[in-house]
This record gives structure tokens, C-alpha cells and sequence, in this order.
């Protein structure tokens, strides 16, 4: 979080910060995605979109607002449109191959694909884009919920339910620990392996 | 309820994002927002310009040359309604010794019009196209009129109404 600029720092509708604002917030942001699409092409395909959109509205831009959380709400949005998008294909496919044998699922995304981002995919987006800025950019509640513009206490359940979930998916050790009940060093055992482990 | 994960779970966690979504980002040069910065803008504008201009020109048409129906059914209303009015106000203004004797001299030639505008108002071509605004000056003003034009001869009249209708049936239906 250190890194990223400040929003009274930027000047809206100015190129050059526009830029900066790219250059700083787009590793984030597609990792955001992968964990909500579960696809990196998608979710590269969904950052690019949601830059063209903020893009459009950067004149408008607020100083006063954090940049990223604004970039952030857009890109999720953009995701959440994408998921929307790509139910209603399977949809649609599913009833055009109806009493036919289905293509399935490419071996190679399926492979490349690890349990864990399928567990991720599989969450709500916004509680597993929740889940990726606490555990995997480092923020804390306090600062995800100034980001999107909820309360903490909403931050809060969104990440017991995506750790619940995961705990269900992936392993009880994903529902998380008690700071005070685990020595340092010792680790939950495992009870489920996936290919991400390799 | 706990808020921390295991390290080796953050660090699982991590490893599966970093390596399904590449770090490489492009150049700020090379995306998309870049290279549609200006091809956006200008259509969208265009397009906007053009469905405002559309719609203003088509507002205009249907304003000129759109439904007349309506107007025409006004025009003729007050046409109907000033032609109704206009009749009975030139014969009723006189005496009402110039309507006796004016019914008098015509007889039953101006009886029979008369008497049968009022039940036949519904099949007149007038009533027909605009029912209710002709429907709603007769009530009030075909009684007023009426009645000094049929009491001179109202035996004939409701005879005539009468008798009009239940004779003609049966020749018609005898032939």
C-alpha cells in the first residue's frame, strides 16, 4: 500500500498521472480479478476495461477520494459484469448442446488452474476481492472499508464467510487460527492437497 | 472468530495468484485506454448529437404531419355541434306562432326529420365518428326543441315513430 499515490497528489483528467496511476495499481488490481474471474486472460481483459472506463471519468475525478479504492470499485464492477457475462454464455451453451455430449472443460485451463483460484472464482466477487486485498496485498479491514465504501463490520463478515468457504473447499486450516493458539513456527497439517500445492 | 490465516496458507495463497495472473503489465503506452483515448470520445459525442438531432426532427414531423385525426374529430365536433345549435336557433328564436306555423305549412315533410333525428342521432355519420361530444348537446338541447316542434302534432309524430317501425318490418318481410 505504500507505494501507491495519493489522490490530493493527482490531478484529474491529467495524462501523466493517469499513467502513473496505471503503472501502480494494475499488478494489484489483475490479481484482484484473477481471484474474482479465475481466468487471467479474463481478468487481464477486465483490468484493460475497467482502465478504459476510468479513463473516461478521470476528469471527473475526485482528489479527495483514494485513487485506488476508485479504481478498485470500478474494476470489481467490471469483473462482476464479466461473471454475469460469462453465466449467461454457459447458459446459453448448455441449452445449445442439449442432448449432445459437451465439449468440457480445456484440460490445459483446468490444470494451469489451481484449487485454490477455483475456490477463489467460486466465492461471491466481492467477498473473494475481500479476501485477496486482506491476506494476499496486505490490508487491513479498517483500510478495505475505506476503499469500498462499507463499514468494517461488513468487511468483517464478507472475510469469515469467504474463510468459512475456503475452509469448506480447501481444508479447515483456511478458516483461520486464534492469534494466540499457535506456537510460532507449527503449521495446521494438511488435510487436502490440490495442484496448486506443487 | 479468528482474522488471521496461517502463514503457509497466505503463502499458498500468494503463490497461486502470482502464478496464474503474470506481473508483467504492459506499458501505459500499450493499453487499451491508450490506444482508445480519442476514438471514444468523438463518437460518443456524435452519437448523442445525432439521436438528439433525430429525436428533435422527429417530434417536428409528428408536431406537422403526425395523427390529424384528432384535430379533424374536434373541427368536426364544433362543426356538428355549431351546425345543431345554429338550425334551431334561427327557427326556435322566432314566435313560437312562427314555428306553428312553419310546422303547419310543412306538415308531416318537417315532422318526419325531426322526430327522427333525435333516435337516429347514433346512426347519423356524425354520431358515428365522434359519438360522444354529439351525444352530449342533444340530450340537453334536442328535448328543448323538440317538443315545440312535435307538440303541434304529436299524435302523428310518436304515430308516425311508432308506426314507422312496426309496419315497415312485416312488408318488408312479407315481400
Amino acid at each position: 500500500m505504500g507505494g501507491e499515490p495519493r489522490g490530493d497528489a493527482l490531478r484529474p483528467g491529467n495524462r501523466d498521472d493517469f499513467d502513473r496511476l496505471y503503472r501502480e495499481s494494475y499488478p494489484r488490481l489483475l490479481r484482484t480479478l484473477y481471484a474474482i474471474t479465475g481466468d487471467a486472460a479474463a481478468a487481464e481483459d477486465c483490468v484493460q476495461e475497467a482502465f478504459v472506463k476510468a479513463w473516461h471519468a478521470w476528469p471527473r475525478f475526485r482528489p479527495e477520494r483514494a485513487p485506488e479504492g476508485w479504481l478498485h470499485q470500478i474494476a470489481v464492477n467490471t469483473a462482476i459484469s464479466y461473471r454475469r457475462r460469462a453465466k449467461l454464455r454457459s447458459v446459453g451453451e448448455i441449452l445449445r448442446r442439449l442432448g449432445r455430449p459437451g465439449a468440457g472443460r480445456d484440460p490445459g485451463d483446468a490444470a494451469a488452474m489451481s484449487d485454490v483460484v477455483t475456490a477463489l472464482a467460486a466465492l461471491p466477487p466481492r467477498v473473494a476481492a475481500d479476501f485477496v486485498l486482506r491476506y494476499h496485498h496486505g490490508y487491513n479491514n479498517r483500510e478495505i472499508a475505506r476503499l469500498e465504501g462499507v463499514s468494517e463490520r461488513t468487511v468483517g463478515a464478507r472475510l469469515a464467510q469467504a474463510r468459512d468457504e475456503l475452509g469448506r473447499r480447501l481444508g479447515p486450516e483456511w478458516r483461520g487460527q486464534l492469534p494466540t493458539s499457535e506456537p510460532a513456527g507449527v503449521h495446521f497439517p494438511r488435510e487436502r492437497t490440490g495442484v496448486g500445492d506443487a | 472468530m479468528p482474522d488471521n490465516l496461517p502463514e503457509h496458507i497466505r503463502e499458498r495463497l500468494s503463490a497461486a495468484l502470482e502464478t496464474g495472473a503474470p506481473l508483467v503489465s504492459p506499458l501505459p503506452s500499450q493499453s487499451r485506454y491508450a490506444t482508445r483515448r480519442g476514438a471514444i470520445a468523438a463518437p460518443r459525442w456524435r452519437v448523442r448529437a445525432l439521436t438528439v438531432a433525430v429525436a428533435a426532427a422527429g417530434m417536428v414531423v409528428v408536431a406537422l404531419a403526425g395523427p390529424p385525426q384528432p384535430r379533424e374529430w374536434i373541427v368536426q365536433s364544433v362543426n356538428a355541434i355549431t351546425r345543431q345549435v345554429g338550425i334551431p336557433a334561427g327557427s326556435a328564436s322566432p314566435s313560437p306562432s312562427h314555428s306553428e306555423s312553419t310546422s303547419g305549412e310543412q306538415g308531416t315533410s318537417r315532422e318526419s326529420p325531426e322526430a327522427s333525428e333525435t333516435p337516429e342521432a347514433n346512426e347519423s355519420p356524425e354520431a358515428n365518428e365522434s359519438p360522444e361530444p354529439n351525444a352530449s348537446p342533444e340530450p340537453t338541447e334536442s328535448p328543448e326543441r323538440e317538443q315545440p316542434a312535435a307538440s303541434p302534432t304529436p299524435e302523428p309524430s310518436d304515430g308516425n315513430d311508432g308506426g314507422d317501425h312496426s309496419p315497415e318490418p312485416s312488408p318488408s318481410s312479407g315481400d
